[in-house]
């Protein structure tokens, strides 16, 4: 069973409360945050070993990182972060063994930037193993499940993040998006996941800090969370402006081979977002053609010229048996096949910019099928099955590729109970407008997407 | 015997100083009948009207492009 009830979930537990109302009732002395950071662990204890996503607690660290918070917009609140950056008692080991780039135990500035606003850390969110995946059903820590049927992928990289917002295990936590990987789990879970332009927060103690395509960001439940935590990450308000005089553009090649009932839910949002006063228009973007072959090459060899030959070999056996093979198969990979996907990354990128005279905002679905089952990731399109990994990266990469700020919002669930995303990309320099037109959604359709809860948050403990 | 595919992969990652076990060369194959015709498309395309950007910076527009709007 699920629920649009936004009281469904809010029981006597503080983590029913989102990221903000958190933040406010503890600077209001409503909330004490000892007790707060308790519940959290608590819930992560009661609920997680369904999920599986979150792959590290440590209860004295958070203790010490509130003992030491400062006044900030995030004073107190338990976030959880990606297995991707550094924190100073723990080395990230990016969904493996161990990481393979040398990043060490230290502050990431994604640990200083949250330090910095007062937030907790309170625990490292499950990731695919390296971030090669969009599913999250293959990590050192084991899959990682869907808030709304654990039996299905929370999605990848970031699912463990996706996941545990989902599930009402904190309000807030970061990802990191290289070809999609704050997004898809987003759509996935749920949840409201915005990759940041890329270079907007610095990657310092981050494992993919080689990585000209790769973002962090926060998944939250709703657009008011997921500003205030962005704003955390790159340490300066991102004001909200109204949306109704934004431009959206349809972008017809990516609603092509979408399952229906994804297509329609979609199309019901931007439907929803045109009668609020938004202008609505098609915008073709020229080279999506080659999108898909063209961010999977950047990110396989990138991924391959960041390790060291040797290293990366004696580092296979620590590797599950898809991601050694696929480690293999990077060098099979002729280079001038990167030449030529820098080419299509160029066309990209000036299509963006002449989209810009057209629509402020360009919008598609997020993932073109729903989570897939753990035991099997294949999807099935209007064109028949293929591989989740396939299907996605199809849809997200030309955010990564052109270095654009792109944000998943709920759009609704299929008659399966499974989420859906609405995917919504801006100019570099404006991911601000993305919060706006999502925050117009959540006004338009009365939250009902955002406050929507997984039947597993909505079980009370024994 | 092997097939003509499992021919090249081992022999191209024995020059780059590795081996392929059969589950290797299983999920190679599964992953080059995804994306190998996607690749084909893309080195068979014409790009030479593709703009030139030697200082692509992901972080903002091309360069010469300014802002629009």
């Amino acid at each position: 069973m699920t629920s649009a009830d936004p009281g469904a979930a809010r029981g006597d537990h503080p983590q029913d409360l989102s990221l903000r109302e958190q933040a406010r009732a503890i600077a209001a002395g409503e909330l004490d945050a000892t007790e707060l950071l308790e519940a959290t662990l608590s819930r992560i204890g009661e609920r997680d070993p369904e999920l599986n996503s979150i792959a590290d607690t440590f209860a004295n660290e958070s203790a010490r990182m509130l003992n030491e918070a400062p006044e900030g917009p995030l004073h107190g609140v338990p976030v959880a972060v990606k297995d991707m950056f550094a924190l100073p008692w723990r080395e990230p080991r990016d969904g493996s063994v161990r990481n393979v780039t040398g990043v060490q135990a230290g502050e990431s500035a994604v640990y200083r930037r949250l330090r910095d606003a007062g937030a907790v850390v309170v625990g490292v969110t499950n990731m695919h193993e390296h971030g090669a995946g969009s599913t999250g059903h293959i990590s050192a820590y084991g899959p990682c499940g869907n808030p709304w049927d654990p039996a299905r992928c929370g999605g990848g990289s970031s699912g463990g993040s996706a996941a545990a917002v989902g599930a009402r295990l904190v309000a807030g936590a970061v990802g990191t998006d290289g070809g999609g990987s704050i997004r898809y789990p987003a759509a996935y879970c749920g949840v409201t996941g915005l990759k940041l332009t890329w270079g907007l927060v610095p990657c310092d103690g981050y494992t993919h800090a080689f990585s000209s395509m790769s973002a962090p960001g926060p998944l939250c439940r709703d657009t008011g969370d997921a500003r205030l935590l962005a704003e955390a990450l790159v340490g300066r308000p991102l004001e909200g402006h109204r949306a109704q005089r934004l431009r959206l553009g349809v972008v017809p090649g990516f609603w092509e081979d979408v399952d229906p009932e994804i297509a329609e839910l979609c199309q019901a949002a931007v439907d929803e977002l045109r009668e609020a006063g938004m202008a609505v228009t098609e915008v073709p973007l020229e080279g999506i053609e080659h999108a898909r072959i063209a961010t999977v090459l950047r990110l396989l060899l990138e991924d391959a010229a960041a390790v060291p030959p040797p290293t990366a070999r004696e580092h296979e056996p620590d590797l599950s048996p898809v991601g050694r093979a696929l480690s293999k198969y990077r060098s099979l990979i002729p280079a001038e096949a990167l030449v030529r996907a820098d080419a299509v990354r160029a066309i990209l990128r000036r299509s963006l910019v002449d989209a810009g005279t057209q629509a402020d905002v360009l919008v598609w679905p997020t993932v073109a099928a729903p989570a897939p089952a753990i035991e099997d990731t294949t999807v099935q399109l209007p064109s028949g099955p293929v591989p989740a990994d396939y299907a996605n990266v199809r849809m997200g990469g030309v955010a990564n590729l052109t270095g654009a700020p792109a944000l998943s919002a709920p759009v609704g669930l299929t008659r399966a109970g499974l989420p859906v995303g609405l995917h919504l990309m801006t100019h570099w320099r404006d991911p601000e407008r993305l919060l706006d037109v999502a925050e117009l959604l959540e006004q338009v359709t009365d939250r009902r997407h955002v406050d929507a809860v997984p039947p597993m948050a909505q079980k009370t403990p024994a | 015997m092997e097939d003509e595919f499992a021919t090249f992969v081992r022999s191209a990652l024995a020059r780059a100083g590795t081996e392929a076990d059969e589950t290797d060369l299983a999920v190679i194959r599964l992953a080059d009948a995804a994306y190998g015709p996607d690749r084909e498309a893309l080195m068979s395309a014409d790009l030479s009207a593709a703009p030139v950007e030697h200082d692509c910076d992901p972080s903002r527009p091309p360069s010469g492009t300014g802002r629009v709007r």
